[in-house]
This record gives structure tokens, sequence and C-alpha cells, in this order.
């Protein structure tokens, strides 16, 4: 069953050199119970898209959809009330950043029951016995007394499973983690990672899992969606996009992965990112590709084959090209 | 918290302490007090019989030791000027003061908080505009000016206040408004930019993803460390106020504690300038040291400093 279903999905963001199209015209589709990584460089607006989708966008930024379906509702025409009861209640958020995503001046206790208080309008006892519940689920010892400490008291790992336990709070159909591990060392990451895979499996969620890294995918995702410069260039199932790639830029992302048997010949795309300011015509990757040609100039085709793989590519199939590198 | 307590208490007293020497030898090392006291046209005896009774011929540390001691007691020594114990001075004039400078505090932080929040809520908007042009406005117009103009509005052309005195509230009201509006932009300002800073935190943005009603969100999770700085500056305002209210209160006739150091700086007279000085810094230390500990509890990061 399809969950969720963004449909066109563009944000536009006033700065002063112009208007600056951070999401050009993005879909993207849940399951229930499935993982789907997005994954590309900085700034490809992955943050935007899923802020964009909870309408918790930056005040200087504008959203439009055709559609973004969210169980039987579409939120495109879901009025601020409507939102806030899905905010944290249907949909949980798991944040970068756990030194900044925490307020310093509240307890862990209160910042965990807060929302749950707010949507299950329960007494007090029941939001501590679930919050207890949930840091021993994320691995935290002594959960009781934690609660009654402040977030600086903690260290990052910490910060991120009371993060985690956060957005489950109120058994969320759709979990959107915006890079949960970046800011945390390689060992902690593992673990997040597994924990978040685990709770998913065992509450039987829709995640969206968002990163620049492909290793977190593989790991992770059931399906993939490449993002470059504000669009998606490619989706399609984890195995499908790992083992033959189709666009010129996912492939160039794969070949930088550090892989213990190309140790040392690290892959780097040449070139930089097209500006995001003003429309754009054609293939935004163009500047950096190696097979661009005239056509990649005008509108570009989206290719689909069976089992949901599907690319924007003016080459119809890259296999051969995948198979040289 | 209790650990932050009495160190900041300590920190309080050791900085009353330095206060108090300072108050003493500066202004000691600003002349020979018995000459000024003397007055023109004093004779040598008159001088010597001077420095006879108030002691001033003895060393200057055996002389603080013994003025601190007294203060200690409440006893700031007997006026040369009003002839009257300097302690019965204060006493009369400092409620004056204080109540002006407290009511101006209120009056000040109930219009620049809630204007800076709203402000800082909706940038550029018709209310930011209307905060900064009340905060142009405080900065730019001299305060004995703005005085002038209330009395010509309220107590001449509408005589609904009256322009002098200190006998009840109404004495108080056109003060109040002169003296808190000059502490309001600098209060302003600083609310503004604290809660654009917090607003653009990211824990606002994690407390709007758990679906909390925006209201809750900007009262609970941005006001109280928006607030943080402006606790700090308002007890420093209150510090300005206290010593820019001299001006206020020769305009108004209200006799406080401002009046009454213009006063006694004019005749020379040392023991109640000596007291003024050091009971305005202890009040404005006690005042930081309070702004401490409100800061502490509403910020729980400050509580192990
Ligand atoms: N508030 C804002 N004002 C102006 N531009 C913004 C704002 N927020 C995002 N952008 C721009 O929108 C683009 C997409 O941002 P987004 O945060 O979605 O990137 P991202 O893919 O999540 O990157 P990262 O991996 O660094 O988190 C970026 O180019 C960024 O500069
Ligand atoms: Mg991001």
């Amino acid at each position: 069953m399809t969950m969720l279903k963004i449909e066109n999905l563009r944000i536009d963001i006033a700065t002063q050199n112009g208007t600056l199209h951070a999401v050009r015209g993005v879909d993207l589709e849940v399951e229930k119970g499935e993982v789907v990584g997005i994954v590309g460089e900085s700034g490809c607006g992955k943050s935007l898209t899923a802020m964009g989708l909870l309408g918790l966008l930056p005040r200087s930024a504008q959203r439009s959809a055709d559609r973004i379906r969210f169980l039987e509702r579409d939120l495109t025409k879901a009025s601020v009330a409507e939102l806030r009861g899905i905010r944290g209640n249907r949909i949980g958020m798991i944040f970068q950043d756990p030194m900044t995503a925490l307020n310093p001046s509240y307890t862990i206790g209160d910042q965990l029951t807060e929302g749950y208080l707010h949507h299950r309008k329960t007494a007090r006892k029941e939001a501590v016995e679930r919050a207890i519940y949930l840091l021993n689920r994320t691995g935290i010892t002594a959960a009781r007394s934690r609660l009654s400490q402040y977030p600086h008291q903690l260290s990052g790992g910490l910060r991120q499973r009371i993060v985690i336990a956060m957005a489950l709070m109120c058994e969320p159909d759709l979990i959107i983690a915006d890079e949960p591990t970046t800011a945390l060392d390689v060992t902690v990451q593992a673990q997040i990672l597994r924990l978040i895979k685990d709770i998913q499996a065992e509450m039987a969620a829709g995640v969206i899992i968002i990163t620049h890294d492909l290793g977190v995918v593989a790991q992770m995702a059931d399906r993939v969606a490449v993002m470059y410069a504000g669009e998606v260039v490619e989706a399609g199932p984890t195995h499908s996009i790992f083992a033959a790639p189709q666009h010129p830029y996912t492939i160039g992302l794969l070949s930088c992965m550090p892989d213990a048997a190309r140790r040392g010949r690290l892959g780097q795309i040449p070139g930089v990112v097209p500006s995001l300011i003003g429309e754009r015509k054609g293939c935004a990757f163009r500047t950096r590709c190696p097979h661009a040609t005239q056509p990649c100039r005008a509108d570009i085709a989206i290719h689909r084959r069976a089992g949901g793989h599907s690319w924007r590519c003016t080459i119809p199939d890259q296999t051969a090209n995948t198979r040289k590198s | 918290m209790t650990v932050f307590f009495f160190k900041r208490l300590g920190l309080a007293f050791l900085v009353a302490l330095f206060v108090s020497v300072l108050s003493f030898f500066m202004l000691r090392a600003a002349g020979d007090p018995a000459i000024a006291m003397a007055g023109e046209g004093a004779t040598a005896a008159d001088i010597e019989f001077i420095r006879e009774q108030f002691g001033f011929n003895r060393p200057l540390l055996m002389q603080y030791l013994s003025w601190l001691g007294n203060a200690l007691t409440g006893d700031f020594g007997e006026s040369s000027y009003f002839a009257k114990p300097v302690s019965q001075l204060i006493s009369e004039r400092l409620p004056i003061t204080l109540g002006l400078g407290v009511s101006a505090l209120i009056f000040s932080i109930l219009l620049a908080v809630p204007l800076g929040m709203l402000a800082a809520v909706n940038p550029n908007s018709l209310i930011d505009r209307i905060a900064l042009s009340v905060s142009v406005l405080g900065q730019a117009m001299p305060n004995f000016w703005f005085a002038l103009m209330l009395i010509v509005i309220f107590s001449v052309w509408y005589p609904v206040l009256p322009a002098s005195g200190n006998a009840e509230w109404r004495h108080f009201v056109m003060p109040t408004i002169v003296l808190g509006y000059y502490a309001t932009p600098a209060i302003m300002r600083l609310t503004r930019s604290g809660m654009l800073e917090v607003l653009n935190a990211d824990y606002i943005r994690t407390a709007h993803a758990k679906g909390i009603p925006a209201s809750r969100v900007l009262i609970k999770h941005a006001m109280r460390n928006a607030i943080l700085p402006v606790v700090s500056i308002a007890s420093v305002q209150f510090g300005y106020m206290l010593g820019g209210s001299i001006i206020i209160e020769s305009i108004f006739a209200l006799h406080g504690i401002g009046q009454l150091a213009w006063e006694s700086i004019s005749r020379a007279d040392l023991p109640t300038v000596q007291a003024i000085v050091l009971i305005l810094s202890l009040i404005y230390v006690g005042l930081n040291f309070v702004a401490d500990l409100v800061n502490a509890w509403l910020d729980p990061r400050i509580r192990i400093a």
C-alpha cells in the first residue's frame, strides 16, 4: 500500500539574487513498511523536500505541488491545524544535528513527552512510561534518571537516541530521518542505523532516510531516489540502482564510494553544481557529464524500466557504460 | 544551583568591597575635603578645625576602615550641609528614586519586550517598522526635551498631570515615561535580535515538527531562550536609569537621591556624596546578582558555570 505519494513538489526560495528553485518537481513514493533513501550532494534539496512535505519550510520559501497524498489525505489542501495534527503524530522527524535539535532549557523528559501529551491528551504518567520504554528501546541505560537531565549533560550519541525516541513517541506511520548519523562518529553511526532499521521493522513504519552516504543507503534502503540540483535524476530499487545505475550522475556517485577493493583511487566527479537561481532547461548534470551532447540542452524524457527503475537522461540505457568503468 | 548561588554571592560581595574602596579613595583623590568643606574665605584655623573634627588628619586607611565599619552599621556620618545624619537623608530620598526606577523599568519592559517579540515574529512588517521607529525616536530624543514636551502637553495644554512634586502616584507618571522610554530602545533591539536568532534555531524546528501549537512553540520554546540577554541588559539599564534620574528628578522636582547627589556634590558635602556613591553601586551590584540568578533559573547551562 502506498502511504505517501508526492507529485511534482516544487520549492522556491526568495533570495537577494532572485528566486532560487531549490526543489524542481520531485516525485516520491513510500510504501507501508518500506525504507526509501534520498541521496545526493550537499545542497541538492534533500532536506527541503522532507521539510516541504510537512510544511516546515523557512519563511522565505514557497511550496507548490500537484499532490502530496499521505494516508488518503492531500497535504497540499490540509489546514494548518490538520498539518499540526499529523506532525509528530503520524509523521515523526529525526533531525540531522543532535547537538542543536534539542532545546537547551528543558529537560529530556519534558521534551520527550510534550508531543505525546499534546496529541494523545493522556496523563503525564502514561507519557513518561512511554518515554522510558522508548529510551530503553533505543539502548539508553538508566532511562528514568535521564528524564530529569538537560541536553547539555548528554553526549552526542545519547542525544541522537533521544531525538529518535522523540520521533517515535506517537508511533508514527512515517519516519523521516534527515542525515541522522552525519554528526556522529563511525561506531555510533552503525549502532544508530541498526536501531532505526530494527524499530522500523518492528513498527512496520515507512521511512525516508536522507543521506549523502551511499553506504548508508545500501545498508538501509529498499528503494533509492538520487537527487541532483533539485531534481530526482534516478530512482528505483536499491539493488537495481547499485547493480545497474543508469544516470551518469549516479554512476559517478557510485564510483566515488570508498571501496576496499579500490582503496586509494577515490573517484571524483569533476565540475561544480549549477546555480539553482532562475529557470533551467535541459539536463542539470550536463556541465559535468562525460557523455553530454547537444540533445542534453533540450527537455529530458524520463526512462522507465520494469521494477520501478526510472531515470532522466538522453541516453536510454547506460548499462554498457557501467560495465566499462 | 546552591553552589552557583554561593559563588555568585561571594563574587557580588567582593565587587561590593572593591566598589567601597574605589568610591572612598577616588573621592579623596579629588581634593582635600577639609578645604572644600570650609568653603571660600575660610582661615587656616577653620580648615584645621574641620580636619580635626572629621578626622581627615588620620591615616587614609584608618579613615577608610572606620568609615566602612560605620557604614556597615548604617551610620554614614553627619551631612555637613544639611546638618542631619546622612542615613536619614538617604532613607528619605532613596524610596522616591527607587520607586521611579522600578516603575520606569517596568514601563520600558512592558513596552519593549512585546514590541521586540512581535517585530521578530513578523520581520519587515508594519509592526516591525513601528518598533524600529519607537526605538530610533527613543535614541534620538534627548530626555530633558522629551520631559519638557510632556509637561507642555499634559500639564499646560491639557492639565491632567502635575508637573512637579512627589506627593502621589500622578507625579510619577511623566517621569516614569521619560526615564522608561530612555531604556526602551536597547531592550527592544536586544529582544528582537535575540528572538530572531532563537526562531532560527534547530530546536524551534524540532518543536514545530512535534505538531504542538505555534503559540506554544513561541512562548515555551522561543521566548524563554530569547529573554536571557534581556534580563542582563535590563539590570544594566536600571543602573543607567538610577544615574539618569538626576536630570529627570530635577526637571520634575522629585526630591530623590539624584537630586540629593546633585546638591551634595555642589556643596562639597563629602559624607553624603560618599554614601550615595556607595549605595547606588551596591544597588547595581545587587541587581546584577539578581539578574544572574534569574538567568541561571531560566537556563540550566548557566547553573554549573
Ligand atoms: N533558508 C534558505 N534560504 C536560502 N536558500 C536556502 C534556504 N534553505 C535552503 N536553501 C538552499 O536550497 C538548497 C537546498 O537546500 P537543502 O537544505 O534541501 O539541501 P540538502 O540537500 O539537504 O543539503 P545538505 O546535504 O547540505 O543538508 C541549497 O542550495 C540551499 O542553499
Ligand atoms: Mg540537509
